[in-house]
């Protein structure tokens, strides 16, 4: 924000303090803006050869072949990934530094080539895929589908239920959407199990199709994830309220990561979508572990993958007491304390400073 | 109680696709699940596969075979697989007479029944007019006789039929014979290498049509890809795969 220069010929009483009305600076009033918005000039910030990069490339690539969106994503995708890697890829590059080279790069790419298209680049080393569980509502479907194609993936697996035939259509209009139609319905939470089990991919990203998402919050999950975590979780707990106001819910993610010593994820929970897993996750947990998340949760901490967050993404309503989910939601949470006691002892690895239980002879476990 | 899964990939093929479920559903007995792996069909394979309630998975091209199976061993449940192309008709008793086969001893890897149309061992020859009377001849062929299996050294991918162990040991097709051919002959020589032994059942008779996809996309390509995955093979394993048929 700049300050506003006051006119020197504007006569200023000396009693009198003009109190001007700024906008708050607090990031926390001030709505988050991503990275696309706050685009400064690209010379500004440095980033201009990536511009001319893409320049040069996209005017290469329009003299070999005419194309379509979809060839000039791949194109797009696949040669900022060999200019961030060839430039000695950093693996520690900050992510809004990343992605805003990276949609310079395809700025100029595409001003040079003539084919405009979305695109989100991320310079991944491993193949991605998502998953997806198509509920009914197909507009918000098609809003999240559509989010996952500027994407570099190597293909989205959506899962439906017993679909109708214009939701089939719907999915199956996409490009490199691999869909399964399931004979009867199923928990969403078993649909991306089962989407899970049928992609190869290193890095799987998993997105609620009732909520869309935007691709540059979903892509900072792949790269997260990208050969760097296992576990890559929707980072709810840098906007949690106080303990006071949190739902139950949240209580019980935060503890069920304290008890597995993990108090750094705060209320942070595999169950909460959307999230990452890399290949190692999926073959030590198991697909069919994904459907009890909470467990699977569990599973990955006990396990000892590499857990982290991949940025806040905001979801719908979290169940709460009165809710129907609820039982569920405490089943799956007694479920995977159940196998934290089966690891860990039951103790799970907190000693007792303050009894002395050795008295009881064999009583103590 | 063990469960089959019959995967069946297909392209452009409702009609001959349409033939074959129908036969499944008339003479399996065993419990199942058939899993329909579309390979980027053009016609109304998928819309079809909608009514009839059957699970799909919907690729958005035409990947090939290995890559359809391989989707569709991914998604499968059952104990028992079964690969099955969507060309063939099956008879009463298949599935109980191949199973039985498999399940005869620890050992046996890969079992498949003999047809009117394959390469090798497995083809046979009974004189039918029509399909109605295939099946009659299939009817009294497929009485389950121990003494009918033989061991063979290679099985043809047009009916595999394998434990899911053995998928876990081995893993799954090797897709780089993409799109299709030799890429069973692979798949039954890393089980030989693994210490499992390959059945072919005389007591289960199933009909195919032969190579219908490929024919109707013209002979030329076909038998260039034969050459081309021929020598893949070759550089792979340093192995002549004729020599096991």
């Amino acid at each position: 924000m700049k300050k506003k220069r006051r006119s020197t010929k504007r006569a200023v009483r000396p009693s009198a303090r003009r109190r001007t009305v700024r906008p708050s600076r607090s990031r926390k009033l001030r709505p988050k803006t991503g990275a696309s918005k706050r685009r400064k000039p690209a010379a500004r910030t440095g980033t201009y050869a990536d511009y001319a990069a893409g320049a040069n490339d996209g005017t290469a690539w329009r003299g070999s072949q005419p194309g379509s969106p979809e060839m000039l994503r791949e194109a797009v995708h696949e040669s900022w990934n060999r200019r961030f890697r060839g430039a000695g890829g950093r693996r520690k590059a900050d992510w809004r530094l990343t992605l805003q080279r990276g949609k310079h790069y395809a700025a100029g790419f595409m001003q040079a080539s003539g084919v405009r298209a979305a695109i989100c680049p991320v310079p991944l080393q491993m193949r991605a895929s998502a998953v997806v569980y198509a509920g009914e509502n197909e507009t918000a479907l098609f809003q999240t589908l559509s989010q996952l194609e500027v994407l570099p993936l190597h293909e989205i697996v959506i899962v439906a239920g017993q679909p109708t035939e214009s939701l089939f259509a719907l999915a199956r209009g996409f490009g490199n959407a691999v869909v399964v139609v399931l004979p009867d319905r199923v928990d969403p939470d078993i649909g991306r199990a089962l989407g899970a089990k049928l992609t190869g991919a290193d890095t799987v990203l998993f997105v609620d199709g009732e909520q869309p998402v935007g691709a540059d919050q979903l892509a900072r999950f792949l790269w997260e994830c990208d050969g760097k975590l296992d576990v890559v979780l929707n980072d709810l707990g840098s906007r949690m309220g106080t303990f006071r106001r949190r739902k139950a819910i949240e209580r019980l993610h935060e503890f069920l990561n304290a008890s597995l010593k993990r108090e750094d994820l705060k209320i942070n929970s595999l169950s909460v979508l959307p999230f990452a897993l890399s290949r190692q996750a999926l073959d030590s947990l198991g697909a069919g572990a994904l459907s009890v998340p909470v467990k699977a949760h569990a599973l990955a901490i006990l396990k000892g993958l590499r857990v982290g967050t991949g940025g806040f993404v905001r979801t719908g309503t979290l169940p709460d007491y009165a809710d129907s989910r609820w039982k569920k939601v405490a089943g799956d949470h007694a479920e995977a304390w159940r196998e934290a006691l089966g690891v860990r002892g039951n103790r799970m690895h907190f000693a007792d400073s303050m009894r002395n239980r050795g008295i009881l002879g064999e009583w103590v476990t | 109680m063990t469960k089959a899964s019959i995967i069946i990939p297909t392209y452009n093929g409702l009609d001959l696709l349409q033939r074959c479920v129908q036969s499944i559903r008339r003479y399996t007995d065993l419990p199942y699940e058939i899993i329909v792996v579309d390979n980027g069909s053009r016609d109304d394979t998928a819309a079809w596969c909608l009514r009839e309630k059957l699970t799909l998975v919907s690729l958005p091209r035409n990947e090939g075979f290995p890559i359809a199976c391989n989707k569709g061993l991914r998604l499968s449940s059952g104990d028992t697989i079964v690969l099955l192309n969507n060309d063939t008709v099956v008879t009463r008793n298949w599935l109980a007479n191949l199973s039985s086969a498999l399940h005869s001893s620890a050992d046996v890897g890969i079992v498949g029944p003999v047809t009117n149309y394959a390469s090798g061992s497995q083809q046979v020859h009974y004189p039918f007019e029509d399909l109605e009377e295939f099946q009659r001849i299939a009817e009294a062929v497929n009485v389950s006789d121990p003494a009918k299996r033989k061991r063979v050294e290679r099985i043809v991918g047009l009916c595999f039929v394998f434990r899911r162990e053995l998928m876990e040991k081995i893993g799954l097709l090797d897709e780089r014979f993409s799109p299709g051919h030799y890429e069973d002959d692979d798949y039954c020589l890393r089980a030989r290498l693994h210490g499992f032994g390959l059945i072919v059942c005389h007591d289960a008779l199933i009909y195919h049509e032969g190579s219908a996809s490929f024919k109707r996309e013209g002979s030329l390509e076909q038998s260039l890809l034969v050459e081309r995955n021929y020598k893949m093979f070759m550089d792979k394993w340093q192995l002549d795969p004729r020599a096991f048929v």
